[in-house]
């Protein structure tokens, strides 16, 4: 089974290819080159480095948030858009369900404001995950490697239970409400 | 026979279309936003992103199924990445990028006025030939000398809001559900144009350039005394002509100044029954031919943009999977926007 898992949540995308039992190689994009570029170019890294194609692909897991919304969204629709193109499955983890699987007692994120995302109703997270922090891509790729493989677990354990993966289905997560008190214009 | 998946989402239309090398559009499905953004009288950025994402790809699949075809048929993928505002424009951007990777297909970026200028093209192929194009919507509102498919110079320009944003704007004065400019068009019919005296902006200045902002203001004024028995209708019916007879003399200056004889016009405006009167009355007078791209192809929709990219790829290009979302590109002389590169 070969399987990719990208988070493009944070400061750079991030990306993890798991081919059968080999070890799991790993390729962060470069910094402040755009969303659209930033996701593709960790997805094709990793892809390069493991010398397969999109097609050879049984499934791909990517993080719907929260994070950045624009990141976000370009890397849930690129790789619905990849997916679909490449026949693969498609799973789709909100940070705090990769979260929990992380850490026991789940995690809470500190978003591009500075400001602490945590999901509505859980207990107190057990761990805090600075999504930008002003680190280099490698820092911050080593940093995040563990979250990656469990990402990785995730959608094999997806594939295992025979969930659809529906790529038309995927859909990014969002968890606070853009539109709350804004005025109505009429 | 080569297919090519066209994919558009510039502002709030999610738009995916499938059209074959002879220019046949073989589907093309349009996804509206207007439930969302009516209650703001406007398209909300933000809001408008995440639906494009909620929906790009059912659309997509929507019109691959209507087209009788499946993603490894496709010999192209196109996208509008040069237009449009930026939170939508990547969504299509990502989401073509992603299919054209996965297939080892070209994606072939395309830019969305272009793509307007090109649906009268592709519907009247005398105007492969040189000729002036008003392309007016709510996005933008420009005079373009089409010296071929490729290669475009903007000649008029509006200073301020498009004709089409003047349409929605006049609209939610006079009670209108966004976007109002159709309605406006119903509206207008039963009403009198000479009732008020609007003003032409710009139509004796000696440019080709447009302001369609400073006519807001007097319609607004008036329509805000509609409860002192005035008539909605009569409101919208001159405030039409007076943007028609604008649209109408620039166009037909526009062509005489270049010495151009054929006049296309594209854009949702170019579904106003007024304007689809007497642009081509005016024409006539002035001996220019006017065509008017279909009503189905002047509002947002994909059928353009893969319609674009069938004639680009007949003309070699090859396409690039080093694409990003560039949604102010200009739109230039030979090919300024569109620089054919190996497929990567």
């Amino acid at each position: 089974m070969t399987l990719v898992a990208l988070d493009a949540c944070g400061r750079y995308t991030i990306s993890a290819l798991k081919r059968g039992d080999a070890p799991a190689l790993y390729a962060v994009s470069d910094a402040n080159v755009g969303a659209v570029r930033s996701v593709y170019s960790s997805m094709d890294r990793v892809l390069e480095k493991g010398e397969i194609k999109a097609a050879d692909l049984d499934a791909i897991v990517v993080n719907t948030g929260p994070g950045s919304w624009t990141n976000t969204r370009v890397a849930v629709t690129y790789v619905a858009g990849l997916a679909f193109g490449a026949e693969a499955k498609a799973f789709g983890f909100s940070g705090f369900a990769i979260g929990k699987a992380f850490t026991e007692g789940g995690v809470a994120f500190i978003d591009q404001l500075g400001k602490t995302v945590t999901e509505q109703g859980a207990p107190a997270a057990q761990q805090t995950i600075e999504l930008f922090a002003e680190i280099g891509a490698d820092d911050f790729l080593s940093r995040r490697q563990a979250w990656l493989d469990v990402m990785l677990r995730l959608g094999a354990d997806a594939m295992a239970s025979g969930r659809p993966g529906d790529p038309v289905e995927l859909q990014t997560t969002y968890f606070q409400e853009f539109l709350a008190g804004a005025r109505n214009k009429t | 026979m080569s297919l090519v998946l066209g994919i558009e989402t510039a502002c709030d239309d999610t738009a995916a279309a499938v059209v074959d090398d002879a220019l046949r559009v073989r589907s093309s499905v349009v996804w509206g936003q207007q439930q969302t953004h009516e209650q703001f009288n406007g398209v909300v950025p933000e809001l408008a992103a995440r639906r494009h994402a909620e929906v790009i790809l059912r659309v997509v699949k929507q019109a691959l199924d209507e087209a009788g075809a499946k993603p490894g048929d496709l010999s192209a993928i196109a996208v509008n990445n040069q237009h449009g505002l930026i939170r939508s424009v990547v969504v299509g951007v990502a989401a073509a990028r992603g299919l054209a990777f996965a297939r080892g297909i070209p994606l072939i970026p395309l830019h969305h006025v272009e793509a307007h200028v090109f649906s009268a093209i592709m519907t009247d192929p005398a105007l492969f030939e040189e000729h002036i194009c008003l392309a007016v919507a709510g996005g933008h509102n420009a005079l373009i000398h089409v010296h071929s498919v490729g290669d475009y110079e903007v000649i008029g320009r509006t200073l301020d809001d498009s004709a089409g944003e003047a349409f929605d704007k006049v609209g939610s004065y006079l009670g209108l559900p966004f976007p109002a400019g159709a309605q406006v068009d119903k509206l207008a019919r039963g009403g009198n144009p000479r009732a008020y005296d609007f003003p032409r902006p710009k139509l004796k200045d000696g440019t080709l350039n447009f302001s369609f902002s400073g006519l807001k203001t007097p319609v607004r004024m008036v329509a805000e005394k509609l409860q002192h028995g005035e008539s909605a209708a009569d409101v919208a019916a001159s405030f039409e002509r007076a943007v028609v007879d604008v649209l109408v003399a620039k166009a037909i200056a526009a062509a005489q100044s270049r010495d151009v004889k054929r006049l296309s016009v594209v854009g949702g405006v170019a579904c106003n029954t007024l304007l689809r009167e007497e642009l081509p009355r005016a024409g006539e007078k002035a001996g220019i031919t006017v065509t008017f791209a279909p009503p189905r192809l002047c509002t947002d929709n994909a059928a353009m943009i893969a319609g674009l990219a069938q004639y680009k790829i007949r003309e070699g290009a090859v396409g690039a999977l080093d694409v990003d979302a560039t949604p102010n590109a200009p739109l230039g002389r030979r090919n300024a926007n569109y620089r054919p590169s190996q497929t990567t």
